[in-house]
């Protein structure tokens, strides 16, 4: 009973921190390609404009909600959760800490730690499609159908070396476990660097982080969306609050994405060169983990408003002879230096 | 009691689901059911102790091979199925005569299965599914990569346009 409890409360408190980054990104998004493009971005509400989303988050509520007439009444409505709740679902898979001493019990910071937690996150991410998907066909409009066309292409064909590029990672930990994959990365590396996969599998990690900008549908791999040639791609139909859902299912989709760059590649919750026992490692965990994690955060920001967007035979081209050819690269040398046993 | 309870809600979601794939007019829809068909059996295959099939299935089916589905029935612009006004009676006999048929050997089979009395414990199922695959049945494994390799280069002589 009170496992249960235990586990209701870190799923809630899960929930609630995820939705308040969301609105915290969206903000900082605006007042980043402010400061990239050198202007001010939204300072009006809140000390340093801060409670911007608030206001936006009011205003999507009182909007009018439009459902078009043409549209598939289901589909359309059902499209948004699909994109949300893939991306809230996978993080039950993440370590976002090591364990905090309550009431007499060791709570392990993680929602489920299953053996096949890797193998179920790249599953869920597979299955956001779904929601691009029908999103665009249920509108019955040609630029929303486009865009949902897209969409699908593009995560088939970076699924691919996405889940390529994650082999080597699970073959120098020898586990699907998340938990596993950061204990692995305890320690140092030739004796100064910290022991993270990052360094050997450098390949791998520069192929999972495109191919994380592609899954998430990010600048500049937007395509599903492409404003200067499908008006908002899968999206346009929609108004209200189900726009709003489909824009936390972008921000929820970049959290977890980065909180996976941070578990895979980065060590996890860990310091780099030791972590402390106890409660206060506990605390300690969370703070180093969101740390990581914003930096990634801020980078998919930082990329958003510093390139443009590819052309469609460009991502495919791209996607097909370029990523797929490096993540198999990546798998023979993490491989021959694990025969070495150099790592 | 919870074990049970979660089988019997998967068992009869999978039905109804699979149900729906065969009998819906909207291939969309039918495209869908599959996709919770999938998840359901992948519920299923988690309560046997075979977390690797249940995230294969999702990764495989709902990740990959149902989006293509979805992505072929949009690219045609497949619209609700009109019925049939012909009757066929011949045709109609002998649909429920092969459906008995072959509920007939379903039955059969499960009758002469001999169930093992409780579930064998494998302390990391994974490894050991790993290690059958590399010694046990590497050649039936090494014989389905080759098929699936010359089924790619299959698909890429078909659809090639001319030969340059």
């Amino acid at each position: 009973m009170v496992e249960l409890l235990i586990l209701l409360v870190k799923v809630g408190v899960l929930i609630g921190g995820m939705l308040t980054i969301v609105a915290v990104m969206s903000w900082v998004e605006r007042r980043g390609s402010a400061m990239i493009q050198d202007r001010l971005g939204p300072n009006r509400v809140g000390p340093f404009g801060l409670f911007q989303p608030v206001a936006d988050g009011l205003k999507f509520i009182f909007k009018e909600e439009i459902i078009p007439s043409e549209a598939h009444k289901f589909y359309f409505l059902l499209s948004p959760l699909l994109v949300f709740v893939p991306a809230l679902t996978a993080f039950a898979f993440i370590p976002f800490g090591s364990s905090l001493p309550v009431l007499g019990r060791d709570v392990p910071l993680i929602i489920s730690d299953v053996s096949v937690g890797m193998l179920l996150i790249l599953g869920l991410s597979g299955l956001s499609v779904y929601g691009l998907v029908l999103a665009g066909w249920a509108s019955s409009n040609k630029y929303s159908f486009m865009g949902g066309i897209r969409s699908s292409a593009q995560m088939i064909s970076y699924e691919l070396a996405m889940t390529l590029s994650v082999l080597t990672v699970l073959m120098t930990t020898g586990s699907f476990r998340l938990t596993e994959v950061v204990s692995s990365q305890q320690g140092t590396l030739f004796g100064f660097l910290p022991n993270w996969n990052v360094f050997p599998q450098f390949i791998g990690f520069c192929v999972f982080l495109v191919t994380a900008f592609a899954e998430t549908n990010r600048l500049p791999f937007d395509l599903p969306e492409a404003e200067a040639e499908l008006v908002a791609g899968y999206f346009t139909e929609y108004s209200s609050m189900k726009f709003a859902l489909f824009y936390l299912g972008e921000y929820a989709h970049m959290i977890t994405a980065s909180a996976l760059i941070v578990t895979l590649y980065f060590g996890g919750w860990q310091l780099p060169y030791g972590h402390p026992e106890g409660m206060l490692g506990g605390i300690l965990s969370l703070a180093v983990f969101a740390v990581k994690t914003s930096f990634f955060l801020w980078f998919f920001v930082w990329v958003r408003w510093t390139l443009p967007r590819f052309r469609y035979d460009q991502l495919m081209k791209m996607g097909w002879t370029l990523f797929i050819p490096l993540a198999f690269l990546n798998f023979l040398v993490v491989s021959a230096l694990l025969i070495l046993g150099v790592i | 009691m919870l074990p049970v309870i979660l089988f019997y809600t998967m068992a009869f979601i999978a039905l109804l689901f699979s149900m729906v794939v065969i009998l819906h007019k909207n291939p969309v829809t039918s495209a869908m059911s599959l996709v919770v068909l999938v998840c359901s059996l992948a519920v299923i295959f988690f309560q046997l102790d075979a977390p690797f099939i249940a995230a294969i299935q999702i990764v495989v089916y709902a990740g990959a091979i149902i989006v293509l589905f979805l992505f072929v029935i949009m690219l045609l612009n497949l619209r609700a199925e009109v019925e049939e006004p012909e009757d066929r009676p011949l045709q109609k006999y002998l649909s429920y005569i092969s459906f008995f048929a072959f509920l007939v050997v379903i039955s059969g089979v499960v009758r002469l299965t001999t169930f093992l009395p409780e579930r064998p414990m494998v302390p990391d199922p994974l490894r050991d599914l790993a290690y059958s695959l590399f010694s046990t049945y590497l050649f039936p494994f090494e014989a389905v990569t080759v098929l699936l390799m010359a089924a790619v280069v299959g698909a890429f002589i078909l659809t090639r346009k001319e030969w340059s």
